[in-house]
Formats: structure tokens, sequence, C-alpha cells
């Protein structure tokens, strides 16, 4: 076991190195990472490195680079060192690309087995990962934007349906319930609903749909939130929720659709598909899309009864649509209904991490945002239930969406205060790679684009090449996160708050130019909300 | 200053231990006033062996002293930079510990060797045998009322290994379901060796009733043990003994019971008990049967000129042929015949000593119907035949 190091003593030569090197080991703390003996942190096999020689090799280059070198990594392993200059990124990352001809799973994982590139999903090849808060941010995020946009931003009373409670399914209870809904999550897996009571992200565990049922009525009637995950299956929960009449007020569904082999189809005992999957994987794969068809086709009948109906980004409509329910795709995805607008004034994931490993760090930051940011009403909700219910995972740390003017001043503040030693060492700034102008991924996150630059891959290109000439500890560029090897592209970038004055000028560069890009990105598709912030704030070209 | 830094690390121990907040940050808070800088994931249970026989006749104080001294032991480890300990009950102690760890395997081992090293400082400081038992590890402090219990179940399990343990609980037995303990069939067979006056077998029914409930809850296991000496206590009662004396000796061996530390000491006392109880009966009986055994010797003397069969006597007391004939040899030292001989003869002795009597007479007279086996018997008895005594 590699223990992250903390404390204010430097092993590197500089703080853009440590800070680079803390994040890496941070990625593989047992506390964070998913399986650190395989050097994997997240989203499947997402992996910090190629292997443990270039793990090392990648340590040993970090512990000895100077302030003027700029270290490259290949795919997880570090293939160089380049004389650069001081304003210039310490790390310069590539991971996961394929010329797009080429660019499937098939070939991926012949190339991988020639130990010629690995997966490094998106935060996990960057180095940026931070554990279960980020996830659950993104689901409060998403819960929040959807009660602000459909229910006069308050959930309070109203039932969301959704199912797949394991990897990023495992927050919807408690990011909904954080904002007041009553929630009923179905999984087919008793562990995950249980793992989920022990972390006290799930109220109650019952094998009775009408038992939940009835337990969601009682929290509407009484204005409480509860979570309930039902243990079952969403293809026979849904149509037997329809058949008694409920309609909630949201549905949606994060089971791992996207993978027709981790989906749970029906009619059969776990142990008798656990074995189908392996001897019969053709049979399993169409269980699963009749599974899906029968799911799919229960969210459109919620659809048409009024419900809200959303694609959660599991690939769920395209897997039903080639099980033959042609209208799969009137489900709207998550991504235009509640993020985009959001990503149209560059507010986006932002995260930073005490490179000091004292909690106390994050919690004077948070104070600073209460203080700076009270006009917020996002962060002036979120800040204070995270600090009440998330504990910190390996190096502390605190995510939320900030937008565009925001990002750049809270920026400046730590670098100030770490300037003046209220913090006790650097912060590490960075962010998910879902952010306004960092990704192209037509099955989300640019999903019905307004001039349908859906799958146009410029822009992450860009963004990349922005953050490194602005000065980013950290840029790199990568294929495959989130939806798979051929769907998306996006980059990832990291600035470390090392208390320099100096760097106070490239915090600006680059908390300007990162989500500054992501604004004209929109503004170049034609969102009228980016193009007014973009004549105000940045300098368009054209348009 | 120490006194109020001491309030504050027991509050957040009993916090942590008992769940009373779900706010990470107020449990932050709490450390740092506490001076701890690293959050627990590990609760440790140390428990004092053989409490109530080291402290028995002692103060108050005393036993204050004792838990005392164990709580400055364990905050003056030197092995651990945090000192999260509380006092949980008269012998219990709950120490909060930070493992550095990989996974469940790894954890396992060095909370062991941890727990190793904490529990040898604390035996030589404290000059006292403990055993500890040790919960699972959790990286949310907030789950750390889990890893209490665990403990606390991994300790009970003391119950059944002995003093002197470190018991982690991944390795202990899940225990059954507690209400099938001592099945009614073994049950059943007991009665009957403790009805049959049956130790030996009495006892080995004990050590199969025991060997059942391995890895049950220890209180459980006391109460169904207290359960099995009401059910032994009326089989005493319906064989002679006194209602008055049997809820004093059961009582006895119930407080002896309830201070059994380990499985086999509750064993043994039950074993004592069900020795006792048979001894009571099996005197009780005994007396009883002399009673009986006089009244058949009494009918004895009063018919032995009739023709008295074993089947005539055993029915008039009540018994079976086969115990009468088993009881009168354990009160007379001698079987029904022979006994029955012996009368005859010296009451036949007595009549030919009175001169005018014939031998056929007498000997129709002490029960033998058949003068020439009279005279053979007697000869047998008393070494010469009647007509020459």
């Amino acid at each position: 076991m590699i223990k992250t190091p903390n404390g204010i003593k430097l092993s590197c030569k500089g703080w853009q190195q440590e800070g680079i090197l803390r994040l890496l080991l941070n990625c593989i703390d047992p506390d964070i990472a998913k399986d650190p003996k395989n050097l994997i942190a997240y989203g499947g096999n997402g992996k910090v490195a190629r292997d443990w020689d270039s793990f090392m090799a990648i340590m040993d280059s970090l512990l000895r680079l100077e302030n003027d070198e700029t270290l490259l990594i290949q795919s997880g392993k570090p293939v160089g060192v380049f004389e650069s200059y001081e304003d210039a990124p310490r790390v310069i990352m590539a991971g996961s690309l394929i010329v797009p001809y080429w660019s499937d799973w098939n070939n991926f994982r012949k190339l991988e087995d020639k130990g010629l590139t690995c997966y490094g999903q998106s935060t996990a090849g960057s180095w940026a990962f931070i554990g279960a808060q980020g996830i659950l941010q993104g689901t409060w995020e998403t819960f929040y934007q959807l009660g602000k946009a459909y229910f006069n931003s308050d959930l309070t009373g109203k039932f969301v349906l959704t199912s797949g409670m394991g990897a990023m399914g495992s927050a919807q209870p408690l990011a909904a319930t954080m904002n007041g809904a009553s929630v009923l999550v179905v999984d087919v897996d008793r562990n995950a609903i249980k793992r989920s009571l022990i972390e006290s992200f799930c109220d109650y565990m019952t094998e009775d749909i009408d038992e939940a049922i009835s337990l969601i009525y009682d929290s509407i009637r009484k204005t409480e939130p509860i979570s309930v995950g039902l243990l079952g299956n969403a293809a026979w929960v849904y149509p037997e929720i329809l058949k008694r009449g409920i309609i909630p007020d949201v549905v949606t569904d994060q089971t791992p659709a996207h993978d027709l082999l981790s989906y749970v189809p029906l009619g059969a005992d776990l142990r008798e598909l656990d074995n189908m999957r392996v001897k019969e994987p053709e049979r399993y794969v169409e269980l699963s899309k009749e599974s899906i068809a029968i799911q799919v086709q229960s969210m459109l009948e919620f659809q048409r009864n009024g419900t809200l109906v959303f694609d959660y980004g599991n690939n769920i409509r395209k897997q039903a649509y080639e099980a033959g329910i042609m209208d799969a795709f009137d489900i709207p995805s998550f991504v235009p209904l509640f993020i985009r607008p959001l990503f149209c004034e560059g507010r986006g994931p932002f995260r930073w991490i005490a490179l000091s490993g004292d909690p106390e760090d994050i919690y004077r930051t948070d104070e600073v945002i209460l203080k700076e940011f009270s006009d917020d009403e996002v962060l002036m909700k979120w800040i204070p239930q995270v600090e009440e219910r998330i504990r910190f995972q390996g190096l502390p740390s605190r995510c939320c969406w900030m937008n565009y003017e925001e990002r750049v001043r809270f920026g400046l503040i730590m670098n100030d205060m770490v300037r003046r030693g209220i913090l006790k060492s650097p912060i590490a700034i960075t962010r998910d790679h879902l952010d306004s102008g960092s990704v192209a991924s037509p099955y989300r996150e640019t999903e019905g684009m307004m001039d349908g630059s859906d799958a146009i891959a410029d822009w992450p290109v860009l963004n990349a090449l922005l953050n490194a000439s602005s000065g980013a500890s950290l840029v790199g560029l990568y294929g495959g996160g989130g939806v798979g090897i051929g769907y998306s592209i996006h980059s990832g970038m990291t600035i470390v708050a090392d208390g320099d004055a100096s760097t106070d000028e490239r915090l600006s560069r680059v908390l300007n130019n990162d989500p500054g890009l992501g604004i004209i990105r929109h503004a170049d598709a034609g969102y009228e909300k980016a193009k007014d912030i973009a004549v105000k704030l940045l300098k368009p070209v054209m348009g | 200053m120490d006194g109020v830094k001491e309030l504050i690390l027991t509050g957040l121990v009993y916090d942590i231990i008992y769940s009373t907040t779900s706010d990470i940050k107020k449990i932050w808070n709490m450390m740092n006033l506490a001076g701890i800088e690293e959050y627990p994931n590990c609760v440790f249970a140390f428990q004092v062996d053989n409490y109530e026989w080291i402290t028995a006749n002692r103060s108050e104080k005393y036993k204050q002293d004792l838990r005392n001294s164990i709580l400055k032991a364990l905050n003056t480890y030197p092995g651990e930079k945090n000192h999260l300990s509380a006092i949980m009950g008269d012998s219990l102690v709950a120490h909060l510990v930070t493992v550095d760890y990989t996974g469940a395997v790894d954890a396992r081992d060095k909370c062991i060797e941890m727990a190793r090293g904490i529990k040898d400082w604390v035996e030589e400081v404290c000059v006292i045998p403990m055993s500890v038992g040790i919960g699972r590890t959790y990286r949310d402090v907030r789950n750390l009322n889990l890893s209490y219990k665990e403990a606390l179940r991994a300790l009970n399990y003391k119950f059944f290994k002995g003093n002197h343990q470190i018991i982690h609980y991944d390795d202990i037995t899940p225990s059954g379901n507690d209400e099938e303990i001592f099945l009614t069939d073994i049950e059943s067979e007991l009665a009957a060796k403790v009805r049959g006056g049956d130790v030996s077998g009495a006892c080995s029914v004990i050590d199969i009733l025991f060997t059942a409930s391995h890895g049950t809850n220890s209180t459980v296991v006391k109460v169904k043990a207290i359960e099995l000496f009401m059910y032994v206590m009326r089989i005493g009662v319906e064989n002679g003994i006194t209602p008055e004396r049997m809820v004093s000796t059961t009582l006895s061996y119930i407080d002896d019971l309830l201070k059994s530390e380990t499985a086999t000491e509750l064993c043994e006392t039950s074993k004592r008990y069900i020795t006792e109880v048979i001894d009571l009966m099996r005197s009780i009986k005994d007396r009883q049967n002399l009673k009986l055994i006089d009244e058949a010797i009494e009918y004895i003397r009063q018919n032995y000129s009739e023709d008295i069969t074993l089947e005539d006597i055993s029915s008039y007391i009540g018994f079976s042929p086969y115990y009468f004939s088993h009881v009168f040899k354990a009160c007379t030292g001698l079987n029904f015949i022979d006994y029955l001989t012996r009368i005859r003869i010296e009451n036949a002795k007595k009549l030919l000593k009175q001169e005018n009597l014939k031998i056929s007479a007498i000997a129709k007279m002490v029960g033998y119907k058949d003068p020439n086996y009279f005279s053979r018997v007697f000869k047998n008895v008393v070494g010469i035949p009647p007509s020459k005594f």
C-alpha cells in the first residue's frame, strides 16, 4: 500500500509536481479506489497508469522533475521529459485515444492486450478522482436543477422513481432526499441496497412493492423526504407501478444498461444468470434487451401520463431502440433538460483538494464560499448539506458547480489563503471532464446540440491546447470516458494553487479560459444565454 | 484543562459509539477540540477476565480504580497517536483505533496485531488478565457504532474460547437461531438420565447441549441454562426433594451460573448442579426404599409360614419384582429368598428346641411343605440336620 503523502514537506522539486504526485497517489488510495492493486480508481476499469512499472516510473519522474520541465504521459505510461518553462504544464497527457475509424472497444482491447494503451475513464486517467463526493454532487446537481426547472425549485412531496444503486447510481437516494424528494430506487442486488443503508445513503430497504409504495405515499403525505430501496427488477417494478395506476412525478434509470452483460434481465435467478453470462453471452444479451424494452416501454407510458421522464446517460434508450422500441428516443437526455443551461454560463463541476491532508483546510474554504458567494443559492444549499453528510475520502476535497466568474474568483482567493498561511499547504484545483467546453459525447453531454454539433470533437481538443498554453499544471486529452471507446473525447486539467504570487496569473488564465471556452462553444452552437455572456465577458470573434 | 479535554474525549467516544450524530463536520470539530488528528476506523472492546473473582469482596472504589487504571493504560499506550477510550461497563472499556489497511483481510490482520500490542501493554501496566473483541474496520467514522457492536459480539465469543483471548469479529462463527439451542429431544434425554439417577449419563448430555450452543450469545446460553435448571428442579421435586430444599440448592447454582465467564465454567456448574440433584434424589429414594423394605421385612416376619413368593411381596409394597429384588438386596445385603430362608430357619431353630414338636410339623410351621426339602435347607444353613440340632 502506498500512502498518499500529506503535510507541508515537499518530496518533489516544487508544489506543482508535488500536487500532481499527491493526486496520482490519492486516486489509488484504498479509501477511494475501486481496485488499487490493479491501479483501477473507478468506473469499470478506469486506470491511473498502464501498469505498475509505468506507475513507478511516473512517480520517479515526478520526484525528479525540474520546475522548467514537462513530463509526457501516453495512455498511462511516461514516455519522456522535455525542457519547457516554468509556467508550462508539468505534466501533459493523452489517453485511450484511437484514430476515429478504428475507435471501438474491439480494437481498443486488442491494442490494450498488446500493452499499447489503457482505459483511463475520465478522472482516473487525469488523476482527479475524489471518490463518492464527486458522484453525489453530480447527481445532487441534476435533481436540484430538475426541481428548479420543473417543480418550482422544490421536490418536497414529489415521487421520484429510479433504479440502479451500484456505482454511478449509488448517489441517487441521498441526492434525491437532499433535495426533498420521496424516492423509490429499484435494484436487483441486495448487497448494493445494504451497502447504501450502511452508508446512510438510503433510508429503508424492502422486498415488497406495496410496502415500498406505501412508504413513499406516507412520506409524501408528511412532506418528509425518504429513500426506499426496493429489491427487485426495474423491468418488473416499473410495469407493476403502472398497473396500480400510480404515476410518479419523475422517472429515470441508472441500471448498467450501457453494458448488456451487466444489466440483469427478468426471468431467471441470479445464479443462473451468472452462468449464462459466461456460457451463453449471446442469450444473456438477448434477455437483457427484452427486459430493457419492457422497462423503456413503461418509462414511455409514464411519460404519456405526464411524468417527467429522462435518460440518465446510461444508453438505455439506444439499447431499447435496437430491441425494437422505435420511440425510445422520445425520452430526453438529462443534459439538454437540466445541464445545458448551466454549461451556457460556464457553470460546471469544479473541485479542489487539500494537499495538506487536513480536513480543516477544506472547511476553511467552505467558510469562504458561504461568505463570498452568498448570492449563489445552489452553493448555499449544497455546502452545508455536504459538510454534514459526506465524509472525506483520501485527501480532503470539495466539489461544487461554479460558473465562469466564480471559478477564477475563488481560485485566486484560495491561492491567497495559501500565501497567507490560512491554509496549511497548497490546494489542487481541478474538475470533472463533464464540463462546459471539455467534452464531445453525443449520447450524453453534447446530445441534441442546437446546431447539430453533437459529434464535433474539436472543442475538447481546443480546450486541452488552451489550458496547456494558459499554464495549467496538468493537461490531458482522452477518449471513451463515461460512454465507452468511440463515443466521447474529453479533456482534463488541474492547476495547483501554491500560494506564489506568480501563480495568480496562471490561475487567472486557466480558470478564465477553461470555462470560457465552454461558453464560446455553446455560443457558437447558437445558445442565446451563452452568446450574451460571451459578448459581455469574453472576446468572441464571430457571431 | 486536562479534565475538560478528558470530558470532550469521553463525550466523543460515546457520540461515536452510540451514533448520536450523523453530522461529520460536527464530529470533526469535536475531534479538533479533543486534539485527535485522524478519524478512528475500528473499535476494540477490552474486558477484564475473571472480573467477578478479582473484585469479589472488594470495595466500589477498588473497582473504579481498576477501570480507571485500564483507561489510563490505554491512553498512554506508546504505539498510538490517538487515545480514544471510554468505560462502557463494570469490566468493559471501548478503545477506538485508526488502522492503515488496504482490504478486509489486511484490516483483520493489522487489527489483531495492534490489539495484541495494546493488550500486552495494559496487562503489564495494570497486572490484570484481559480479553479483546475486535469489530470490523469502517472508513466512515459514523459507522463505528457497528464496529462496537461487532467487537462486543466477538468478545462474547470468549465465553466459548476461554479467557485471555483476542477475537476478531470476522473469525467468529455466526450463531444459529438462538431459539433452537438446547434441543427438546436432548432435554428429554437429560430428564430420563436425571430421573434414573445416571450421573455420568446426565453429564454427557450436558456436554452435548453446550457443544450445540457454541457460538450463541452467552446471555442467551445462560438464560437457556437457567431454564434447564428449572426443568431439573421440577424433576427433583417430583422425586421427593422438598421444594424449599430444591429452591435453595438451585439458587446457589444459578448464582454461580451467572458469574460464569466461559462456556466451560457454565458447563461445569451445570454438571455440578445436576450431580447434586441426582445425589439428593438418590438419598431421598434410599430413605423411601428403606421404609418400604422395613414393611416388606415385617410382612415376611409375619407371613414366613405361608407360601410367600417374590411377586407377592413386591406387589405388597408396590414395586416390580425386579426392582424389589434390587432394592431389597441394597438395603439388607441379602436377596429375598436368602432372607426368607434365614427367617424360616431361625424360627425352625426356636421350634426345634421345644421337644414335643415333630420335624415334619416344624417344617410346615415355617413354610416348607416338604419336610425332606426343609431338612436339606436346614443342613445347608446350620451345618447339621434338624434331627441332630
